[in-house]
C-alpha cells in the first residue's frame, strides 16, 4: 500500500479525527456557529424549526458527502503508489498514483448492475438462438444463405451415398452415354435444343415440366424465388457443365483423328524403315479411338480394313504400335550443333587460354593457390559428362581436352554423333539415316528403301567428301597449332576423321577412297600407307619448325624411300638404339614423331603404355647421347639430337606429367645425393647439365614452391656454392649451371645468391696471369677455395667465339684430352660468357634486389673493374663495357630510389571510443523506441494484447469471486428465513400445545373437582 | 725410434761369443713352435740351459716371432720372480765378479735385448706384431709394477715413445693402447708425464732445452717425425679420460700401491694424487699445444677446449696465450677459439679488450661458407645476449649479417633473419633500422653504413636501414622468402628459437622441399606453358653465349 506522504495532508495536522474535525469546522457543519444557529432557531416556532432544521441536515449531508468524496481521494491510506525509477522533472506519468479502493467500488456497482441482474434471472427465463446457416452474417443475402443451406443440408446427406452419385460420371447404356438426349427421347421427353441453349429453361419446358410456369409476378426480379426454383436452377446448370464438358471430350477426339490421320506423313518424313509401313499393306491399323474418331469423322478409309480385321491382326497391330511409341521414346533425336567457328574465334578461344594458364601460374608464383574451384568444378563436370554420356561439346571443340574424353566416347557409341552442319550442308547426314536402319531391328529392309538411301547417300556422300577435304584445307592452320601447344588433342582430330570416315564407309565405301580406310580406327595398327606417312610428316615440321624443316616438307627422295612408315615399337632402350641405327638426327626425330602417331593413346590399346615406354626411353637416349656414348668415336657432342629429344620429351611431358616428374626427381636427387656424400667438390655429369636444363623448360619454374624445380634449385646451389672447380671443363659446368638457375628464375626473378658468388670467383679466377693474385680479391665471394693458377688467361687479347659446348662437354678420353679446351680461347669465352650474364641478372634482378642493388652488384662492378678492358678484343670488350656501364647506371639509378625502410609503416590503429549509441528521437516517455515501425506495431500489439488478456482474467476472476459472494448470501438469506419459519412454526406448535396442555390440566382440574 | 736401436747394438756388442754358439745349435734344429717351446721350457727347468735365451732371442724376429716373443715373456717373468733378474749390488762391480752375479748381468741384458727387439717390433713392426709387441710390453711393465711395488715407468716410458712416434701405428694397437690407459690411473698419469716429457724433448734446443732434456737418456727427437707425432699424439688424447676431480676417485692402479709398500708412506704416490694428475695433463697438453700444429689438429683442439681441456687444467689461464693467438688468427680458427675464449672470459676471469671489435671483424666474407657457422653463431647470440649493450654495436652487427646474408647460402641465411629479429625485439632502439618515423624524405638516401671500418662504433649502421632484407624477400627458396618478410609484418612473435634454424644444410633443406612433395602426393607437378614447342636450346639460342646449334 502507499504511504501517507502527501506533504499538503501532513501540514495540516496530526490524526486523522482531528482532519475531519477540522474539516468539518471548516465546512461549518461543527462548532461554534452551528451552535449558535440552533440556539437561535430553538427561539423560533417548532414547525418552521423542524424544516430548517431538515433543510440544514440536508444540506451539511451533501456537505458531508461531497466531502467524503474529496476526502476520499485524497486520503491516503486510500492511495496507492508506485515509486518510479527516475524522478524527470517536468514529465508526468501515468498511474503513478492509484486508488484501488475507488476502483473496486466502481467495479462492484457495474457488477451489480450486469452481473447480478443476470444471475438473477438465470435458470428462469428462456431465449431463442437461430443457429440456422449463415443467420449470424450480415454479408450474405437471403438467396445465397438459402443455397448454402441447401447445399449443406444435401451434401450432409450425401456423404454417404457419394459412391452411388451419378453426377460426375457419365453412365451409358448399351453402348451409349445416358446423357445423350437420345436415350431420353423414348421417355417421351422433349429433346432439349442444343443450339438454343443459353442457360436458361426455355418456355417449352416451364410449360410441361414446371406446371405451366408461374405468372407475371414471376417477371419481377425482386421477388423471392422459391426453393423449388432455385432447385430447378441448380439442376439446370448442373446439366449445363456436362454437356460442355462432353463437347470438349469431342473436340479433343476429333483433334486426336486428325493428328493420327497426319503422323504417317510425319513418319514418311522421318523416313521410318518400317516393316509395316510398304506400300502392300496399309501402314498400320488405326488404333481403336482413332477409329473412333475416324468414324465420327465420317472418314471411311481406313475403316473396312478395321472392320475386316480379324483379332489377331488387331493385336499385332497394337504390338507394332508400341514398339513403334518405345522406339520413338529412346530414339536420340538429332539436334543442330554450333557453327563452325571462324579462325578469329579459334584465335581468341585459344589466346584467352593461355591467358589463364599465364595467371595460375603468376598466382602460383606469389604462392598463392590456383583457382582451384574451378578446376574441381571442371572435374566434376567431366565426371558428370563422362556418366551422364550428354555430350554439350561441339563439332570444332579444338584443343579441349574434354573433348578428347568425349571423342573417345563417340568412338564405342556411334548414335552420339550430332549432326553437324557446314556451310549449311548437313555434313554427316548420313548418320542419321544409317542410324534409322540401325534401329530398324533385322537386315531384311526393304528394297525401295535401302536404294533410296544408296541414292542419297551416295549423293551425300561426294558433298560430304568434297565438305570434308574443304575442312582439313581450312583447318590445317588451326591444327597446327594445336599440336604445338598440346600434342595429344592434335591428335583428337584424325581420331575423329578416322570415326567420321568410319561411316562413310558403311554407308556406301568406295574403293578409292584408300587413306580414310587405313585411318579408320581398327585398321590402323597394321598399316600406314603413304598419306599417313605425309601425315605424319607434317606434324613432325610442326613439332620442330627450325630443324629438318627442309627435308621434311618436301621430302628428300632417298630419305623418303629408305624410311619406313610404320615401326614396331621399341620396349627397351637397346631396341631404340637397332632402330635408329645409322640415321641422322632428323630421321631419328621423324622415327620418334611416327612412333608417336601410331601409338596414340586416343587410338585405344595399350597405346598409352607403349608410349610412356617410350618416353622412358627417350630419357634413357637423352642420357646416352649426352654421355657421348651414340658417337665413340667423336670428339664433340651431338647437340642437335639432344634438342630433338628435349623437343619430343616436352611435348610428351604434357602427356605424362606424373612420369617426367618422377624422371626430374630421380635426377635431381641421384646428384643431391653425390653432392651431399662426397667431402669434395662434386660437378655433375654432362647427362645432368642437359637434363636440368630440359626441366626448365618442362616445369614451371616461376612457382613459388615447386615439387620439382625448388629441389632442383637446393641442388644446383649447393653446387655451385662449392666454389670453382679444379677444370675449365668444372668452370663450363659452373656457369652452365648458371645459366640454367638464371633460366629457372628468369620469369619470377627470384635472387640467387650463390650465381652472383660463382659468376664473381670465376671471372677474379679467369683474370690474366699478369694481374697478381691478391689475398682478398674484389667482391664478396667467398674465398674458401683458391682456384687453380691454370685458370688464369695467358692472353687476353685472344678473340672471344662462343663457348663450344658440344667439344667442352665431350666425353673425356676417347680422343679429346682436357688439355684441348684448356686454352685461351675457351677461358676467354667462359670469362666473356660469364660477364654477359652477370649483365643479363642484373637488369633481370633489377627490380626484385630493388633498394639494395648497389649493396648486390656494386662488388660485382669491383669485380668487372679487375678486368682489363683495353686488351680485350672484339665481342669480349664490347661485352665487358656494356655490362659494367649497365651495372652501374642501373646503381645510380637505384640509388635514386632508396629512401629509409618503413617496414611497419601501417594505417594507424584507431583508438577505441565508448560514446554511447545515439538514438534520435529518443524519448524516455515512450516504452518503445524501436526504428522499425513494423516491429515496434507489433510488440505495441503483443504488448496490448497480455494486457488485455490479463485484464479480462482479472475481471473474470473477480465475476466468479462476485458470483460466488452474492451466493454465499443468498444462501445465507435463505438460511436465516428457512430459520425465520422454522422458529415460527415451532413457536406456534408450542404455543398449540402448551394450549392443549393447559386444557387437560384444566379438565384433570374438573374431573377432580368432579 | 732411435734410442732402441742404441741399446741394442750395445747389447750385442757385450755377447758375440755366446751368440754365435747357440746360432750354431740353432743350425742344427729347425726352429719349430713346439721347439721354442721346448727351449723356454728346458731354460727354466734348469740354469746351465739358459743359453737357450740367446736363440729364443735370434728367432725373435724370424717365423716363430710371436711364439718366441711369448715365451721370452714368460721365461723373463719367471726369471724375475725368482729374482734372477736382481740387480747386482754397487760394491760388486769392482771386485772381481763372480759367476752369480756375471749371469745376472748376463740376463739384465739379454732382457734389455729382448726390451729392444720388442720396442723396434712397436715402433717398426707390421700390424699384427705391433699388436703382440704392445701385448707383451704392457705385460711386462704390470707384471714387474706388481712386482717391485711401484710402476715400471722407465719402460713404459719407452712403450709411450714408440707408440706416439710410430708414423703408422696399427688400429689395434691403437685401441688397446688407450683401453689400458683408460684403464688404470696410474697408467693414465704416467702416460700424460711421458709424453708431456717427450714433447718438451722435441722443442728446439734454444729454448732452456738443456734442463728439458731427459737426464738418463738423451731423448733426440726426428723432427721430420713433428706431424706423425702430433697427429698421433691427438688421437691418443681425444680419447684418454680426463684426470679425475679428486684423490678418493683414483685408486685403480697397475702397480700394487696399495700403502703397504717396503718404503712406507712417507712419500704418497704420485699416481694417487688427483692434483699430481692434473698437473701432468696441463703440461701434457701445453706442451702439446707449443708443438707446431697443422690447420686440421689446430680445429680439432679448439673445437673441444672449452669442454674437454679447460676444466681439467690447474691453471686454465695459461691457455690465454694460445686462444689469443688463435683468435687473431683470422679464419675460421677464430671462429673456434673464440668458445674456448669465452669459457676463459666468464670462468677464469679473462679480462679480454676489444672483445667485440674482434668479434665484429669475425663477420668477413667466408662467415656464412663456412663449416662451424651455425656454432659461431650459437656464440654471437650469447655474446649479444645482453639487453645493455649499447645500441650502435648491436647495429653494427645487424647491418654486418645482413649484408652478408646478401651472398650467402641458405642455410646462412636462415640462421641469421631469425637471429636479427631476436635483437631487434631486445634493443628497440634499433627499430629505426627497418622503421624511420616520420614522412619519407624526397632526396636519394644514401647509406651512412661503412662496411670497411672496423669499429662498430664507427661504422655508423644506426642510422642506416636494412635494405639487405628486402633483397632477400625475393630469395629463391620460399622459406627464406617468407621468413624475410616477418619485418613487415607486427613483430608481435616474442623470439625466435634459434636452435631451430641453425644446423641447416642444403641437404636438411633438400630433404623439407622433398619431403613437402611426398606429404602432398597426388597434385601432379606444374608444368609450363608453352605457345610453341621447340627444343631446350634453340629456346635461349639467340641470347646464349654457347654455341649450341
Amino acid at each position: 500500500m502507499g504511504k501517507p506522504t502527501n506533504p499538503t495532508v501532513k501540514k495540516s495536522g496530526g490524526s486523522a479525527l482531528k482532519r475531519l474535525k477540522t474539516s468539518l469546522q471548516s465546512a461549518n457543519l461543527i462548532g461554534p456557529q452551528s451552535a449558535h444557529s440552533t440556539k437561535i432557531s430553538k427561539k423560533k416556532n417548532s414547525a418552521k424549526r423542524l424544516s430548517e432544521l431538515h433543510s440544514a441536515r440536508k444540506s451539511a449531508r451533501e456537505q458531508l458527502r461531497s466531502m467524503e468524496a474529496k476526502s476520499r481521494e485524497s486520503n491516503p491510506f486510500e492511495m496507492k503508489f508506485s515509486k518510479p525509477k527516475y524522478e524527470v522533472l517536468n514529465r508526468k506519468v501515468k498511474g503513478v498514483v492509484g486508488k484501488p479502493g475507488l476502483q473496486r467500488k466502481k467495479g462492484e456497482e457495474l457488477r451489480k448492475k450486469t452481473l447480478e441482474v443476470e444471475l438473477g434471472r438465470k435458470n428462469k427465463e428462456s431465449a431463442f438462438v437461430d443457429r440456422r446457416f449463415g443467420e449470424g452474417d450480415a454479408d450474405m443475402s437471403i438467396e445465397d444463405k438459402m443455397l448454402e443451406r441447401f447445399m449443406k443440408e444435401k451434401s450432409k446427406r450425401s456423404d454417404r451415398s457419394s459412391t452411388y452419385n451419378l453426377e460426375e460420371e457419365s453412365l451409358t447404356h448399351m453402348g451409349h452415354s445416358l446423357a445423350d438426349d437420345d436415350a431420353f427421347l423414348d421417355a417421351g421427353l422433349q429433346r432439349v435444343d442444343e443450339d438454343s441453349d443459353d442457360g436458361q429453361i426455355d418456355r417449352d419446358t416451364v410449360k410441361y415440366t414446371h406446371f405451366g410456369g408461374f405468372d407475371d409476378e414471376d417477371e419481377d426480379p425482386n421477388r423471392k424465388k422459391s426453393k423449388n426454383e432455385i432447385m430447378k436452377e441448380v439442376i439446370a446448370k448442373s446439366k449445363m457443365h456436362k454437356r460442355e464438358r462432353q463437347k470438349q471430350k469431342e473436340d479433343d477426339q476429333d483433334l486426336a483423328a486428325e493428328v493420327d490421320a497426319e503422323l504417317d506423313d510425319i513418319r514418311g518424313l522421318l523416313n521410318i524403315a518400317d516393316k509395316s509401313s510398304s506400300s502392300d499393306k496399309p501402314r498400320r491399323a488405326p488404333l481403336p479411338s482413332q477409329a473412333q474418331a475416324l468414324a465420327a469423322a465420317g472418314i471411311q478409309a481406313a475403316a473396312p480394313s478395321v472392320g475386316k480385321r480379324s483379332r489377331e491382326e488387331d493385336e499385332d497391330n497394337d504390338n507394332d504400335y508400341d514398339q513403334f511409341v518405345r522406339e520413338l521414346a529412346y530414339d536420340r533425336r538429332a539436334k543442330p550443333t554450333d557453327r563452325l567457328k571462324t579462325e578469329e574465334e579459334i584465335a581468341l578461344e585459344e589466346k584467352e587460354r593461355l591467358e589463364k594458364l599465364e595467371r595460375d601460374r603468376v598466382r602460383r608464383m606469389q604462392g598463392l593457390p590456383t583457382e582451384d574451384e574451378e578446376k574441381a568444378a571442371a572435374v566434376s563436370d567431366r565426371a558428370k559428362r563422362a556418366k551422364g554420356g550428354k555430350r554439350e561439346t561441339q563439332a570444332d571443340d579444338l584443343g579441349d581436352e574434354q573433348y578428347g574424353i568425349a571423342l573417345d566416347k563417340v568412338l564405342e557409341r556411334e548414335e552420339e554423333v550430332p549432326l553437324m552442319y557446314k556451310d549449311g550442308i548437313l555434313v554427316n547426314k548420313n548418320v542419321f539415316l544409317s542410324k534409322g536402319r540401325n534401329s530398324g531391328g533385322d537386315g531384311s529392309g526393304d528394297e525401295d528403301e535401302d536404294d533410296e538411301e544408296e541414292e542419297s547417300g551416295s549423293e551425300e556422300g561426294s558433298e560430304i567428301e568434297s565438305s570434308d577435304e574443304e575442312g582439313e584445307e581450312g583447318e590445317e592452320g588451326s591444327d597446327e597449332e594445336e599440336r604445338e601447344d598440346d600434342e595429344g588433342d592434335g591428335e583428337d582430330d584424325s581420331g575423329e576423321e578416322g570415326e567420321e570416315d568410319g561411316t562413310d564407309l558403311e554407308t556406301a565405301p568406295p574403293p578409292s577412297r584408300g587413306r580414310k580406310q587405313t585411318v579408320s580406327a581398327d585398321a590402323l595398327s597394321d598399316e600406314y600407307e603413304e598419306d599417313d606417312g605425309d601425315e605424319g610428316e607434317e606434324s613432325d615440321e610442326e613439332g620442330d619448325d627450325t630443324s629438318g624443316t627442309a627435308s621434311a616438307r618436301t621430302p628428300d627422295p632417298t630419305a623418303a624411300a629408305e624410311l619406313p612408315y610404320t615401326f614396331k615399337a621399341p620396349t627397351s632402350h637397346a631396341d631404340f638404339l637397332t632402330l635408329t641405327a645409322n640415321r641422322s638426327p632428323a630421321d631419328v626425330s621423324t622415327i620418334i614423331q611416327r612412333l608417336r602417331v601410331l601409338h596414340n593413346p586416343k587410338l585405344g590399346g595399350n597405346n598409352k603404355a607403349v608410349l610412356e615406354t617410350l618416353f622412358g626411353i627417350l630419357s634413357e637416349h637423352l642420357e646416352y647421347v649426352a654421355s657421348g656414348s651414340n658417337q665413340p668415336e667423336s670428339t664433340a657432342l651431338d647437340i642437335q639430337i639432344l634438342d630433338l629429344l628435349s623437343t619430343h620429351i616436352i611435348q610428351l611431358s604434357q602427356t605424362f606429367p606424373t612420369q617426367i616428374s618422377d624422371w626430374a626427381l630421380t635426377k635431381v636427387s641421384k646428384l643431391q645425393s653425390r653432392v651431399a656424400k662426397s667431402s669434395k667438390p662434386i660437378w655433375p655429369t654432362v647427362a645432368e647439365l642437359v637434363s636440368f636444363k630440359l626441366i626448365g623448360s618442362i616445369f614451371s619454374t616461376s612457382d613459388l614452391v615447386h615439387p620439382v624445380v625448388t629441389p632442383a634449385m637446393i641442388v644446383l646451389g649447393s653446387v655451385l656454392e662449392q666454389g670453382v672447380g679444379r677444370t675449365v671443363v668444372d668452370l663450363g659446368k659452373g656457369l652452365w649451371i648458371c645459366e640454367v638457375v638464371f633460366e629457372y628464375q628468369q620469369q619470377s626473378k627470384r635472387y640467387v645468391p650463390e650465381l652472383i658468388n660463382y659468376l664473381s670467383s670465376m671471372v677474379v679466377a679467369l683474370l690474366p696471369s699478369s694481374t697478381e693474385p691478391t689475398s682478398n680479391p674484389p667482391g664478396f665471394f667467398p674465398l674458401n677455395t683458391t682456384p687453380p693458377s691454370a685458370f688464369r688467361i695467358q692472353n687476353l687479347s685472344t678473340p672471344s667465339t662462343k663457348i663450344p659446348f658440344a667439344k667442352l662437354f665431350a666425353p673425356r678420353g676417347k680422343g679429346s684430352k682436357s688439355e684441348d679446351v684448356n686454352t685461351d680461347e675457351v677461358k676467354v669465352a667462359l670469362l666473356v660468357g660469364g660477364v654477359q650474364l652477370l649483365g643479363r641478372a642484373a637488369r633481370c634482378w633489377n627490380e626484385s634486389v630493388g633498394v639494395a642493388f648497389e649493396e648486390v652488384f656494386g662488388p660485382v662492378v669491383e669485380v668487372l673493374k679487375g678486368v682489363d678492358v683495353e686488351a680485350l678484343e672484339g665481342v669480349g670488350k664490347e661485352t665487358v663495357t656494356t655490362v659494367l656501364t649497365l651495372i652501374e647506371g642501373l646503381i645510380a639509378s637505384a640509388r635514386l630510389k632508396r629512401r629509409p625502410l618503413q617496414l611497419q609503416k601501417r594505417k594507424p590503429v584507431p583508438i577505441a571510443t565508448y560514446v554511447p549509441r545515439f538514438q534520435e528521437h529518443y524519448s524516455i516517455d515512450r516504452k518503445r523506441n524501436d526504428p522499425n515501425t513494423e516491429r515496434n506495431n507489433k510488440a505495441k500489439l503483443q504488448f496490448q494484447y497480455k494486457k488485455e488478456f490479463k485484464g479480462a482474467v482479472r475481471e473474470l476472476r473477480k465475476d466468479a469471486a462476485f458470483v460466488a459472494r452474492k451466493r454465499r448470501e443468498e444462501q445465507k438469506e435463505k438460511d436465516v428465513a428457512y430459520k425465520k419459519k422454522m422458529d415460527k412454526l415451532m413457536g406456534q406448535l408450542g404455543s398449540q400445545e402448551g394450549a392443549m396442555r393447559g386444557y387437560e390440566r384444566e379438565a384433570k382440574k374438573a374431573k377432580k373437582r368432579r | 725410434m732411435a734410442a732402441p736401436k742404441v741399446t741394442k747394438t750395445g747389447a750385442s756388442a757385450t755377447t758375440p761369443k755366446k751368440r754365435k754358439a747357440s746360432a750354431e745349435s740353432a743350425e742344427t734344429n729347425a726352429i719349430t713352435p713346439d721347439r721354442v717351446r721346448q727351449l723356454a721350457k728346458e731354460c727354466l727347468e734348469s740354469a746351465t740351459k739358459l743359453n737357450n735365451l740367446v736363440e729364443l732371442l735370434d728367432n725373435a724376429n724370424g717365423e716363430v716371432s710371436h711364439t718366441a716373443l711369448v715365451a721370452l715373456q714368460h721365461v723373463f717373468s719367471k726369471l724375475l720372480e725368482r729374482g734372477d733378474l736382481k740387480r747386482p749390488k754397487k760394491s760388486n762391480t769392482k771386485s772381481a765378479k763372480d759367476p752369480k752375479t756375471k749371469v745376472t748381468e748376463w740376463l739384465r741384458d739379454l732382457r734389455g735385448q729382448f726390451v729392444a727387439e720388442l720396442l723396434m717390433h712397436l715402433s717398426a713392426g707390421a700390424a699384427d706384431k705391433q699388436t703382440t709387441a704392445l701385448q707383451i710390453l704392457l705385460g711386462m711393465v704390470k707384471h714387474e709394477s706388481e712386482h717391485h711395488d711401484d710402476f715400471q715407468n722407465d719402460l713404459f716410458e719407452r712403450v709411450v715413445e714408440a707408440c706416439v712416434s710410430n708414423d703408422n701405428l696399427s688400429e689395434n694397437v691403437l685401441e688397446l693402447l688407450i683401453r689400458d690407459i683408460n684403464a688404470f690411473d696410474d697408467v693414465r698419469y704416467y702416460f700424460y708425464k711421458d709424453f708431456g716429457k717427450y714433447l718438451n724433448a722435441i722443442v728446439p734446443a734454444e729454448v732452456g732445452a738443456e734442463e728439458r732434456r731427459s737426464k738418463r737418456r738423451k731423448m733426440t727427437v726426428d723432427p721430420t717425425k713433428l706431424p706423425a707425432v702430433v697427429n698421433q699424439g691427438l688421437s691418443i688424447l681425444t680419447k684418454l679420460n680426463p684426470p679425475p676431480e679428486k684423490d678418493e676417485e683414483l685408486g685403480h692402479c697397475m702397480a700394487n700401491v696399495s700403502g703397504e709398500t717396503s718404503k712406507g708412506q712417507k712419500k704418497a704416490q704420485p699416481a694417487l694424487q688427483a692434483h699430481q694428475h692434473r698437473q701432468a695433463f696441463t703440461e701434457c697438453w701445453l706442451a702439446f699445444m707449443r708443438q707446431p700444429l697443422n690447420d686440421e689438429v689446430y680445429k680439432q683442439i679448439l673445437l673441444m677446449i672449452h669442454k674437454r681441456i679447460i676444466p681439467y687444467m690447474t691453471q686454465a689461464t695459461l691457455l690465454i696465450d694460445f686462444l689469443t693467438d688463435s683468435y687473431d688468427a683470422g679464419g675460421p680458427l677464430s671462429l673456434l677459439a673464440l668458445n674456448g675464449l669465452f669459457t676463459l672470459i666468464t670462468q677464469h676471469n679473462l679480462d679480454y679488450p676489444d672483445f667485440y671489435k674482434k668479434l665484429y671483424a669475425l663477420f668477413d666474407r667466408n662467415l656464412m661458407h663456412v663449416k662451424y657457422r651455425s656454432r659461431f653463431f650459437r656464440l654471437v647470440d650469447l655474446f649479444l645476449a645482453s639487453s645493455q649493450l649499447p645500441a650502435y654495436l648491436i647495429a653494427a652487427f645487424l647491418k654486418r649479417m645482413s649484408r652478408l646474408c646478401l651472398n650467402a647460402p641458405p642455410a646462412g641465411i636462415l640462421a641469421v633473419i631469425p637471429q636479427i629479429y631476436n635483437l631487434l625485439k631486445k634493443h628497440p632502439a634499433c627499430l629505426p633500422m627497418i622503421h624511420k618515423e616520420g614522412d619519407l624524405p624526397t632526396l636519394p638516401a644514401q647509406d651512412p653504413f661503412d662496411y670497411d671500418e672496423a669499429d662498430p662504433m664507427k661504422c655508423k649502421a644506426i642510422d642506416s636501414s636494412l635494405w639487405e632484407l628486402q633483397v632477400l624477400k625475393s630469395h629463391y627458396l620460399p622459406s627464406i622468402s617468407g621468413l624475410a618478410k616477418i619485418f613487415e609484418e607486427d613483430l608481435s612473435k616474442p623470439v625466435y628459437d634459434l636452435e631451430d634454424f641453425l644446423d641447416h644444410s642444403y641437404q636438411s633443406l633438400y630433404e623439407t622441399e622433398t619431403k613437402k612433395k611426398e606429404d602432398e602426393e597426388g597434385t601432379a607437378a606444374a608444368l609450363a606453358v608453352h605457345v610453341t614447342v621447340t627444343g631446350m636450346f634453340q629456346r635461349t639460342a639467340k641470347s646464349s653465349f654457347w654455341e649450341l646449334v
